[in-house]
């Protein structure tokens, strides 16, 4: 990775100007203070589908910026996302220009797939985090399948 | 330790006094010094109050509390204290309190002096102790670090700070003790207790020891040791920068409440007999915004952190953790291969120093069965490094982060959906409550709305306190990861080894003494829980509190047989007195040691109440002093105490207490 973990974390990330605004949505939906929350969920979501996401973000107008360091806290939590987001891509070096591309990818398809997810839970509080709950229990049952 | 004498020097109405204190050890071991009102029983009380901690006796001084600026009314305490006979001339105020026990004796004297106006000359107070049978003075150190070394000791070798409350008691106050602030000050009295304040001060130390030892290690000048020690000095000072904001957050917290305080008892002055419920609903209202504030934090916490992490899946989890590891061990090949090639390097010198020829195609050979012998590559270490951004702590670190996502529950996050919401609904109901106690009259009006704006300012501060005391945690354990990260760079240099080791260890213990204070409460609440239990059912007459139940955040419960908390009742004054004597007895069960100071403990208390009190507090073996006023302790209550009375002193300006102190001896 050619980009530092400080260059990172002192960076700004942006996903599409749509999916911010759900984003904003799903902050004041699940009651969350910061902009972080939703995405953070909308990045863990995307990264739970093998595939790559792909987005092209200049052909659909930019979201509100977020620091690195918000966007995936500090220390630990900073490291973990980091070490997720590229072994989900499988690189080894990465520019902090395409980091920030595949971050804005990740967060546009994942804020989406959130969406769906509430839909199917009639936008009940309750059932959608039962949802996200069973989605994350569901992926750990598929890995310990394949592992036996 | 027994309290054996007070020796007062132009305090209140004392113009120069000794109080001789009867020792009479474990048997023994009451005194009484009784006085008419006005005899300056409570003035004693400050004096002992006041000699212990000085400039931060005053939020524990009931006739002390109504101002919100601390600074400003310790002067005018301390002025208003000065005796009137000694105003007009630069005169001094000096209050000394001698303390002995089978082995040790102490005597704890503070001096204040004051202009010839009458003010109070702050950078002039004095401080001695003198110690031992021959009373030597103990050196204090210099002028700035004073005060730090007298609550050291005092702390140590007396009683610290944060217990004062449960030990000099105004019993006056004892009942608004059981309503109002009472989770704060168990919470610290229990920390006092089982010694957190101690803790967190050697673990400051310790890292301050930490960062000395690492400081004599000469630096590397590389840009990447350059780099890392100057993010860690920056980590550093913003770790200081926010240790001084926690503690400016708890010392701004200190007026507010003082000033809540004050406004409930001019409420309660113009309410009567309404006075505790309508202090009960704002104490009980707090209590439910805190607890939804802290829910929701750990709600918003569970949805952001955990759950969006365990959202990406076991199987992308367990293939980062799998490739963490091996890259750990292709690092660790690699190190040891370069460390093979230099020793191959000192090899080949050594040969050719010995005189030995070695042919290119002897050395290929020699080189290639080294690394055969030395170095191999193992199969399982792979060649691309993927996570560069993670150094050997930072490995460790995320692979337990990773590893501990394991399951996510959706019926704890539901459940604090619901605890949020259901919160929400109590605190309409407690305000529409108030509304209905509130009153008509202007002046309720007034002081409830300005209760209601203190409220939100100390619940605003306290959410301030909780959000900087977790980013402080957050920073050390980037620090902690950081110095890890350095300590391996510098440790290639031989001899900052040493150095680095007891560094490490003091980093190790300081972290340790953290885990300690986070571990004890919880750990003994149960315990402190029982001691409150016995000591309340041997003093209250009413057996419908089945258990007293303490919770982690200093809060306390009455339960019933039904596990309803009967503190939500209107309890009366005497009630809530006995309520609070239980929490003093326990937490002086648990201390030991100081003598237990009352002033009119029983005034409040039915006939029964004053027997069940004095018979538990009487025997519990360590010295119990009263001031009391003679309508108190009548016939009866001193046929009670019986053998363990060591003496009665009576306190005013007689004659035995004036002038000279030698032959001012108390009368036993």
């Amino acid at each position: 990775m050619s980009a530092t973990i400080l260059d990172l974390a002192r960076g700004d990330f942006r996903t599409s100007r749509a999916a911010d605004e759900l984003n904003s949505r799903f902050q004041s939906l699940l009651g969350l203070p910061h902009r972080y929350g939703p995405a953070r969920l909308a990045l863990g979501r995307s990264l739970g589908l093998a595939s790559a996401p792909v987005l092209e973000l200049n052909t659909l107008g930019l979201g509100r910026q977020i620091k690195g360091e918000q966007l995936f806290g500090q220390g630990v939590e900073l490291a973990t996302w980091l070490t997720l987001l590229l072994e989900h891509a499988g690189v080894a070096d990465v520019s902090r220009k395409d980091f920030q591309n595949l971050v804005g990818a990740h967060w546009h398809r994942g804020i989406y797939l959130l969406w769906d997810d509430w839909k199917s839970s009639g936008g009940e509080f309750d059932a959608f985090v039962a949802r996200l709950v069973q989605q994350a229990n569901r992926q750990r049952a598929k890995a310990a399948q394949a592992a036996s | 330790m027994e309290l054996r004498s007070i020796i007062l020097r132009n305090w209140k109405g004392y113009r120069r006094a000794r109080v001789n204190i009867p020792s009479g050890g474990a048997v023994r071991n009451v005194v009484v010094l009784e006085g008419y009102n006005g005899a300056g029983k409570t003035s004693l009380l400050e004096a002992v109050q006041l000699c212990l901690y000085g400039r931060s006796s005053l939020p524990i001084i009931a006739r002390a509390r109504d101002s919100t600026r601390r600074e400003a009314s310790y002067d005018e305490f301390l002025e208003r204290g000065l005796n009137v006979e000694s105003r007009g001339r630069p005169e001094r105020i000096s209050i000394a309190l001698e303390f002995s026990s089978q082995d040790r004796a102490f005597t704890l004297e503070r001096i204040w002096h004051f202009s010839g106006s009458g003010r109070h000359r702050p950078q002039d107070e004095e401080v001695r102790i003198s110690v031992g049978p021959d009373n030597e003075l103990l050196e204090l150190p210099e002028a700035a670090e004073t005060p730090a070394f007298v609550r050291d000791f005092v702390a140590r070798e007396l009683l610290p700070r944060n217990l004062a409350p449960f030990f000099l008691l105004d019993g006056e106050h004892l009942d608004q003790m059981a309503v109002q602030d009472l989770e704060v000050q168990v919470k610290a009295a229990v920390e006092a207790v089982l010694g957190a304040p101690t803790l967190k001060a050697m673990a400051a130390d310790l890292r301050d020891y930490a960062r000395e030892r690492r400081k004599q290690i000469p630096r590397g000048s590389d840009r990447a040791t350059l780099a890392l020690a100057e993010e860690l000095a920056s980590l550093e000072e913003s770790e200081r920068q926010m240790v001084a904001e926690v503690d400016a957050l708890v010392e701004a917290l200190q007026p507010l409440r003082s000033e809540r305080d004050g406004i409930v008892r001019r409420i309660g002055s113009l309410h009567g007999d309404s006075y505790a419920s309508f202090k009960a609903l704002f104490e009980d209202r707090e209590s439910v915004v805190r607890a939804r504030e802290s829910t929701q934090d750990e709600l918003r916490r569970l949805l952001s952190g955990e759950l969006a992490l365990a959202l990406s899946g076991s199987a992308l989890r367990k293939r980062a953790i799998e490739r963490i590891a091996a890259e750990e061990r292709a690092e660790r090949w690699e190190s040891a291969s370069a460390a093979s090639r230099s020793k191959f390097g000192e090899f080949l010198e050594a040969v050719r120093h010995s005189g030995g020829q070695l042919e290119e195609e002897l050395i290929a050979s020699l080189r290639e069965a080294w690394d055969k012998i030395w170095s191999e590559r193992p199969e399982d270490c792979i060649a691309e490094v993927r996570f560069s951004h993670l150094g050997e702590t930072d490995r460790r670190s995320v692979t337990q982060h990773l590893e501990r996502l394991v399951s996510v529950r959706s019926d704890s996050i539901a459940e604090l959906a619901r605890e949020v919401a259901g919160a929400d609904l109590r605190i309409e109901a407690i305000e529409r409550e108030i509304g209905r106690q509130r009153g008509l009259d202007a002046e309720s009006q007034a002081l409830a709305n300005t209760l209601n704006e203190v409220q939100e300012k100390i619940a605003s501060a306290e959410a301030d306190h909780r959000s900087r005391v977790a980013e402080l945690e957050g920073l050390r354990a980037r620090l902690s990861a950081k110095r890890a990260e350095t300590d391996l760079l510098l440790t290639a240099a031989a001899d900052a080894a040493p150095v680095l080791a007891r560094a490490r260890r003091a980093d190790l213990y300081a972290d340790l003494a953290d885990r300690l204070i986070d571990t004890a409460l919880p750990a003994n609440l149960e315990g402190l829980s029982a001691v409150v239990t016995g000591a309340y059912c041997a003093m209250a007459h009413k057996s419908v509190v089945e258990r007293v139940r303490i919770r982690l955040d200093g809060g306390v419960e009455l339960l019933d047989a039904d596990g309803a908390d009967i503190r939500q009742r209107d309890a009366s004054a005497g009630e809530h007195q006995i309520f609070a004597l239980s929490i003093v007895s326990a937490l002086a069960d648990l201390a030991g040691g100081f003598p237990i100071i009352m002033d009119t403990p029983l005034a409040r208390l039915d006939p029964l109440h004053r027997r069940n009190v004095l018979e538990h507090f009487a025997g519990r073996g360590s010295q119990l002093i009263l001031l009391t006023h003679p309508a108190e302790l009548g016939p009866v209550e001193l046929g009670i105490l019986g053998d363990r009375l060591a003496g009665t002193i009576r306190v005013g300006l007689q004659p035995e207490m004036t002038p000279p102190p030698s032959a001012a001896e108390g009368v036993a």
